[in-house]
Parts: structure tokens; sequence; C-alpha cells
């Protein structure tokens, strides 16, 4: 099993080195010279900036985009500004380092992320069990063609749609922010009631789109172990249906689902970004589209940094939590 | 020869069963008409602003209705149709050439220091979160964008998973060649090729380009909404960029918003259903494979 | 034991196209013997263990015919039964070894729990401490160390597995056991090994066990009856012995004569063609195509079974006459 956390561990820090180096290829070919655009931003608002800051920010610059130096070694200094958390400042928001609006931005991002990955792929996993189990019945077909269409949905469209319909159509839900406007946070029912209430539309269509997947797959997957030698000889011993249906059927589809999580995590991320930017949640979508708009350069390197890192250390989690339900990593057999 | 005239057969006769593959292919067909062919009737070239009358709903002379901006929003459809489709299928192109050679090395080259460091790249590419990373590129080449540029862009993410597939065909068919050269001479390889490799290389082939083409629209539209299209041309995604820039939602401006909501699902389902489809009669693996094997047993067997 | 009433059991895969697996077969298995039933690959033997212990999933029906189990003064005809009550039956009243056992254990169930389940039938939370007894004993009793128990199926090899599914078979005490090629793809050693763990079985519990394996040489070291099936018939059936001292049949003989034997010194007849597809049976014998004594008789008439010396069944029209 040593073996096993080994390679997983190598594979992760394997992306997380390729994902900064093409963070770091894209900073060098791209025909934005990041300097001279925030010369020209700063120039604009120079009333507000001192002396010392500029020219601080200008050497921080320089080290980032070390742009005199040989590619390697602005390549260490790369790794080296980041790894040290150090992103430089924000165009936009300057002078707040990017760091600290991440930060800030983060904890909605997770929230929302987290709550919809595990509530889409619990609920996905156990309709589609059932569907794929009784794999002729109407139901279950009408399961996999509703899941299947809405699986295909773009995050967009549907964020879009759910926005027409419930905050238009039939106002129930706000139309942006994460929390109660103007309501300082606090612990009590009424503030989490208004983060949830602000929060679900989002969620929802996060849901229901990944939700779809993983009906869908686990559908498939169900009918194929359904197939298999070892459930026909469950049937054979006369074990009860229920009993076959949960410890031979829903455990083993359940394992490449483990798996399929780990790469769909991706995925469901860069939906979260689109979502949240539609309906004007607080997390790191909202904070990339003021950067697209606003050309902040900085802040959305810093986004794409801390979605890979993000990323890596919930499958580094995967990947570690994987032996705990498939013993067949544990014994190595 | 017999294959491909059979595989003709194939196709009308799936036609005839499945109702969701006629449904792609009929709604496909549809879809290229309007964009290649009835886009060329456009009066006008519909991305200029106050070309007709504004915010006019549906009605007879403009039959989706007109923008904010003065546009008429059925011609901007057609545009965005052909522009969806060329971006779907450049990126279709690039991402296999990409995944082409990636799969085969990391397949091929198992066992070698080449094969399991292409896997790793392959399997890092897997994981990276594209949107993010499509979102720098697009941001940081904003004035050139076009939909070549954007397909491009979309192929340095979308050729992982292609690669992963191709490369997991190419391992199950070096394990079955094996049991061939061993009792065949060389020649035999050739034949292997043809009549085991090619029949899954297709399917995936057929399978993967649409799947890209489903992916890259989506993509496109995911862009739009943050503006990192190609904002001068029509397209799905700058399309729902000015709507909502425009408040089209607030202000009641339905057929703004929900013609390329509707567009893009048309496209995304039937592009679906194809693939389904091709992929039933492609693969050799199918159960239409299977059941058309097992009734050429039996034909055969009355001889 | 069992008894096998004119059982017609077919495959549909098509409109009006079907296997006929077994096609008519009547016999009766002996109380507390083993059975075998031999025949080449295709001939039926599978589905006939399927049809015996009510494994009836499409695109397999059974036409007609009834499979009775006598035992207890009761008689039970599975293919009669509802769902509900043959799952009462089911390995209480008869057990399977299945082909190729290889995967037929959850790899993710340690071998303890598979056996706490297939005990628990009804449900119960716990076992009772006889019963946690009962299962160590049986997997000592197949000749594996206790440690087994705690171990993933994973972690076993073909032969072990093997034995486990065996242990399986025995834990509820059924009355019937069917195994199906249950030596092949093991190597010779185990394959001894399983066969006499059989034949003990059948010493010590007097449990009936039905054999089916297309090896010859499995059937001569361990059956007290066999049977000889072909494209779906029955076309022989005496006690071991006798099969092998005096076969009858020609197809027997045939199947005899590809044993390799010491002190064998013959090239060893091969029996030209192959067997009839059986969707498209041939009329008459379905052996005439590939039989040398075939005569005009054999083309038209289907030769019934007929006991020509006591105990020993033969359908052939030849042999009647002799």
């Amino acid at each position: 099993m040593g073996r096993y956390f080994l390679e997983r561990l190598i594979s992760v820090l394997f992306t997380f080195l390729i994902g900064t180096l093409i963070l770091f290829l894209i900073t060098r070919l791209s025909p934005i010279n990041p300097v001279e655009t925030m010369i020209s931003k700063l120039s604009m608002m120079s009333t507000t900036i001192s002396q010392e800051q500029f020219e601080s920010m200008k050497r921080t610059l320089m080290s980032i985009y070390g742009l005199d130096k040989p590619l390697f070694i602005q390549y260490l200094s790369f790794m080296k500004g980041l790894l040290m958390g150090d992103l430089g400042p924000s165009f936009s928001f300057f002078p707040t380092p990017v760091t600290k609006l991440i930060f800030r931005a983060m904890p909605w991002t997770v929230g929302l992320l987290t709550v919809s990955i595990v509530i889409a792929w619990l609920a996905g996993n156990l309709i589609g069990a059932i569907a794929g189990f009784f794999e002729q019945k109407r139901f279950s077909k009408f399961l996999e063609g509703f899941f299947l269409v809405l699986s295909l949905v773009p995050y967009p469209v549907l964020a879009l749609t759910l926005m027409l319909l419930f905050v238009f159509l039939i106002p129930i839900f706000p139309y942006f922010g994460g929390a109660p406007a103007g309501m300082i946070p606090q612990f009590s029912l009424q503030y989490v009631f208004g983060i949830i209430k602000h929060a679900f539309l989002p969620a929802l269509s996060l849901i229901l789109v990944y939700m779809g997947a993983s009906v869908v797959t686990m559908r498939a997957l169900t009918i194929s172990v359904k197939t298999e030698d070892f459930t026909e000889y469950a049937f054979l011993r006369g074990l009860p249906r229920n009993h076959i249906l949960w410890h031979y059927v829903f455990r083993n589809s359940l394992l490449p689902q483990v798996t399929g999580l780990t790469l769909s995590i991706g995925q469901v991320f860069g939906g979260a970004l689109i979502t949240e930017s539609i309906f004007s949640y607080p997390g790191l979508g909202q904070l990339s589209y003021y950067a697209i708009v606003n050309g902040d350069y900085n802040l959305l390197m810093g986004v794409t940094f801390f979605s890979l890192v993000g990323i890596c250390i919930a499958v580094l989690l995967l990947d570690f939590i994987y032996p705990l339900i498939d013993p067949r990593v544990r014994v190595g057999g | 020869m017999t294959r491909l005239h059979k595989g003709g057969k194939g196709l009308f006769r799936y036609l005839r069963i499945s109702k969701s593959f006629t449904y792609g292919v009929v709604t496909i067909i549809i879809l290229l008409i309007l964009g290649y062919i009835v886009s060329l009737f456009a009066p006008f070239d519909p991305t200029r602003w106050g070309k007709v009358p504004r915010d006019k709903p549906p009605c007879l002379k403009y039959p989706l209705g007109t923008t904010t901006v003065g546009q008429d929003v059925f011609w901007l459809a057609t545009y965005a149709i052909r522009n969806s489709f060329t971006l779907g299928v450049l990126t279709g192109f690039f991402s296999i050439v990409i995944a082409s050679l990636m799969g085969f090395i990391s397949g091929y080259l198992n066992e070698k220091l080449a094969g399991k460091l292409t896997n790793l790249v392959i399997d890092s590419f897997s994981v990276i979160p594209g949107l993010p990373y499509i979102m720098v590129l697009a941001f940081s080449f904003k004035e050139y964008l076009n939909m070549t540029l954007i397909a491009l862009f979309l192929s340095t993410i979308g050729w992982a998973w292609p690669s992963k597939q191709l490369r997991s065909i190419i391992l199950e068919i070096r394990e079955k060649t094996h049991v061939y050269t061993a009792r065949a001479s060389g020649f035999s390889l050739f034949n292997i090729f043809w009549s085991e490799f090619l029949p899954y290389v297709l399917s995936w082939l057929a399978t993967t380009i649409l799947n890209l083409m489903k992916w890259a629209i989506g993509m496109e539209t995911a862009l739009g909404v943050f503006g990192l299209s190609s904002m001068e041309k029509a397209t799905i995604g700058t399309t729902l960029y000015w709507a909502m820039n425009y408040q089209a939602l607030l202000r009641g401006k339905w057929w703004w918003i929900g013609t390329p909501i509707v567009t893009v699902i048309l496209i995304i389902t039937s592009l679906y259903y194809i693939s389904i489809g091709l992929g039933e009669m492609l693969n050799p693996r199918s159960r239409l494979a299977q059941l058309r094997r097992e009734r050429i047993q039996w034909l055969k067997s009355e001889m | 034991m069992v008894e096998i009433r004119n059982v017609k059991a077919y495959y549909k895969i098509g409109a009006d196209i079907f296997v006929r697996a077994v096609d008519g077969v009547s016999i009766s298995f002996d109380e507390g013997k083993i059975t075998g039933i031999a025949g080449e690959s295709g001939c039926g033997k599978s589905t006939l263990l399927k049809v015996c212990t009510g494994w009836i999933k499409p695109p397999l029906t059974v036409l007609e015919g009834k499979v009775v189990y006598n035992f207890n003064d009761e008689e039970v005809d599975i293919l009669n039964l509802d769902e509900e009550k043959l799952q009462r039956y089911r390995w209480r009243l008869f057990a399977i070894v299945p082909q190729a056992a290889m995967n037929s254990l959850n790899p993710v169930r340690r071998i303890k729990k598979i056996f706490e389940e297939t005990l628990n039938q009804s449900g119960k939370k716990k076992l009772s401490e006889k019963e946690k007894k009962m299962i160590e004993k049986v997997i000592t009793d197949v000749g594996l160390p206790k440690e087994v128990l705690n171990m993933y199926p994973p972690q076993l090899s073909g032969g072990m597995k093997q034995r486990v599914i065996i242990a399986l078979a025995i834990i509820a005490r059924p009355k019937v056991i069917f195994c199906d090629e249950p030596t092949t793809g093991l190597d010779l050693v185990t394959q001894k090994g399983i066969l006499l763990l059989l034949r003990e079985l059948k010493d010590r519990y007097g449990i009936t066990i039905i054999l089916i394996s297309h090896d010859m040489g499995v059937h001569a070291q361990v059956t007290d009856n066999l049977a000889i099936m072909y494209a779906g018939k029955l076309i022989e059936y005496a006690s071991t012995h006798d099969i092998f001292k005096d076969p009858l049949h020609p197809y027997t003989k045939s199947l005899i004569n590809s044993l390799p034997m010491i002190g064998d010194k013959m090239q060893k007849e091969r029996l030209p063609g192959a067997p009839p597809p059986l969707f498209r049976p041939p009329k008459g014998c379905r052996f005439h195509p590939r039989c040398k004594y075939a005569t005009e008789i054999c083309e038209k008439k289907e030769p019934p079974l007929k006991e020509i010396k006591p105990g020993h069944y033969v359908a052939c029209h030849r042999i009647g006459e002799e």
C-alpha cells in the first residue's frame, strides 16, 4: 500500500508541476506585457499611489516576470514566488495583494463546490444504481433519458435557465450575492438561512449537471456489474435482493465512480466559476469575472494558480480515501 | 468493400430502429442547412448594430425578434450556428491530432520511459482544471480571438480524455496481437491492424470528434459569459454575453437570451445522439454488432 | 433423488430461431452417488444444469418437462414453483459450483462475510456460535487454513477459490450439488485434489453430486454413474464402470478412445466433422452425419433411449438390433 501512496503522490506532484509550467509559459508567450499594462493602468490612478509603492510594485513585477533574465532563472523565481504565496498585487484593487482577495473569495467557492459535489455524487450514484438494477423497467429508462439531457446542458445554460425560472418568473431566490445584504456575519439562524437561500440556485445548477453525469455512468456501470459472475453467484445462493443490490452491485460499481470523481473535479470547478459569475456569487468565479473585465492580469493568474492547487489537494485527498473503500488496494492482491 | 457496404445499409436500418438517432441526424441536418446555406441569404451582416428596429419581440417580420442594439436575432442565430460548427470541427481536428500522438506513444511504448512519461502527462492534463487555463489564454490573446484560435486553445486541454481512451484501446489490442504474432509470420501484422485495430479506432474517431464538438461548443458558451469569446463575431457565447450585459432577462427580452440557449441545447443533444448511434454501429463490441454477427452466422448456416 | 422428465429448454435468439440446447432429456440421478454428465462443448450440459436449478433467465425458456426432487418423502417440481418458493429451496435443497470460479467471489468482501451471508438467508442479524464453528469446519474440510476466512478473494489462488466455492456449496447442507467443470483451468495437481475432495464429501456427508465435465478423464476418476450428451440429447447412460468397460454408442466409443492411456501405441482415431448447430439439428439421429455405422434409418428416425442391459441405456438404432 505504501507503493500506492507513493505513486499517487508522484502523479499529483507531476500534475502540479505541469500546471505551473503551463502557467509560466502562458505568461511568457502572451502578447500582454503585464509590466506595461500595470504601469499604464496605474498612471491613471497616479494620485493615490506613492512613489515607494510604485517602486516596490515594479520590483515585485520584475521579479515575478523577470523579463530581463534567462528563461530558466525566470522560471525558478516564478516558482519561488508561487510557493511563497506571493502572487503580486491586484491591478483593479490595487494595492491589495492577489492572495488576500483570493482567500476572501475562496471559502465561498469551496463551500459551494463541496456541498454541490457531495450531494450530486451521492444522490447521482444512488439513483444511478437503482436505475441500473431495474434496468428494464420504464422508470429506469426515463431516469436515464432525463439525466442524460441534464448532463449535456452546458453550465452557463442551466444557470441562466434557473435564473430565468426562479429569480424572474417566480421570484423566490435572490439575484446576487452570497449572504443577505446589509447583515453583519453572525451565527444566527437568519443569517445561515440567508446564506442557504443565496447559494441555493448556484448549487442547484452545479448539482443538476453533475448529477446527470453521475446517474448515467453509474447506471451503465451497475448494469455491467449486474452481469458479473459474482453477482450471478450471489443470486444463485438465494441471497436476498436488497443484500445483492447493496453489497455486490453498489459496492463494486462505486469504486470506479470514486476514480471518476477525481477526474471530474476539474470540470465541476470550471462549472462553479461560470455559475458564480452568472449569479454574482462572491466566490472565485465572480473574482475572475472582475479580473477579466478590469484587465487584472495578476488576479486572473492568481485564481488559476489557486484552482490548480485546490484541485491537486482535492485529488490527493480522494486518493487517500480510496484505499478505505477498496480492500484490493489495501492488501495489494 | 463489403464491410462498408454493410455499414451503409446498417445506417438506414439503424435510423429506423432508433428514435433518438433519427432525431439527432434530422436536427443536425436542419442546423447545418440553417448555418451554412440559409445564412448566406442574410440581407446584411447580422453583427452590425442598428440595422433593424430595437427590442422587437418575435413577429412575422423578425421571427426571433431583435436585440437591444438593433440586430436580427434570427440571422444572428444562423451565423452563430455556423461559427459553432466551425469551432467544433476545428477543435476536434486539433485535439485528435494531439491525442493520437500522445495516445500512441503512451500505448505502444507503455513499458519504456517515453511511454510512462507520456502517460503521466496525459493524466496530469486530465486533472488540471481546464476552464481557468483557457480563460487565461483567451484573456491574453483577446485582440486576436477568432474561431480558429479558440479552437487551438481549447485543444490544449481537450486532447487529454481522448488520448486516455486511445491509449487503453492500444493496450488492449497489444494483448491480443501477441497471441497472433506468436503463431503467424510477419505479414499478418498488417492484417491484424486492419481487422482488429481499425474498427476500434474508427469507432473512437467518430465518437471522439462528436464529443469534442459538443465540449467545444459548451466551452465557448462559458467563455462567452465571461466575455472571452470572439466578441465581434456572432457566436452563441457572445450573444449570451451581450444579452446579459444589456440585462435582457431583467427587461423581459426573453427571445434574445432564449434563442442561444435553445440553439445550444439542440446542437449538443443532436450531436450526442448521433455519437451514440455511430458508436453502436461502428464499435465491434456493441450490442448491435453482436446481433449482426449472430444473424450472419445463422444466415451462413442456411446455405 | 432428482428426476428429469422430458425437459425441453431452448434459447431464443431470433423471432423464431431457437437453439435447442436440451431437447427432450429424461434422466434420474441416484441419491448419494456422483453422476457425471459428459459431452463436447455446446452439447447442452450447462443448460441442463441451469434447468435443474431453476436458473432460467431469458433468452432461455423451458418449453416442457419437469424436474422433480424427491426428498423426505416429498416431491417438488422445480420448474413449477413460483420465484418465492424457489428462493427458499435455493442453496438449501441444491447448490451449485459454477464454471470458472475465478470471478465468482465478490472482490470487495471478506471470505468470512461471504460465508456468513450464505448462511444468513433469512436475514438474522448475528450468527450463532454453532454456525461460526460450522464455517471454520467446512473451510478445513476443503483443505484450507482458517486464515483464509479473513482474506479477500483477490488474494487467493485459483485452486483456493475453487475450494472456497465448494465449501460454500456444502455449508448449508444441501441434498444435491451440481458442479459445472470444477477442474477446468486448474493445474493437474490441484485438479486431483478437488476431485478427491468431491469424493470425500460424497462419502462423508452422503451428498448427491452431479458433475459436468467434457474431460472423460475426470469422470473416470470420480463418478459412479455417467451420462453422455450429444447435441442436446442424452445418448448413453450407465455406471461409469460399464461405460468405460463396454461403451455402446459410437460417440461414447470415440470419446473414450480419445483418452491417452499408458502403453498405448496406436494412432488415436479422430472423429470427423463437428457437432451440429443446435438451431438446426439434423433429422433422425443427431449423430448420423459423423457416424461411420450410419444406415438409412439413422437419417430418418430419432433413436429412443432403450435399456439394452440392466442399468445401461443407449439411444442408437444399431445397438438395439444386435
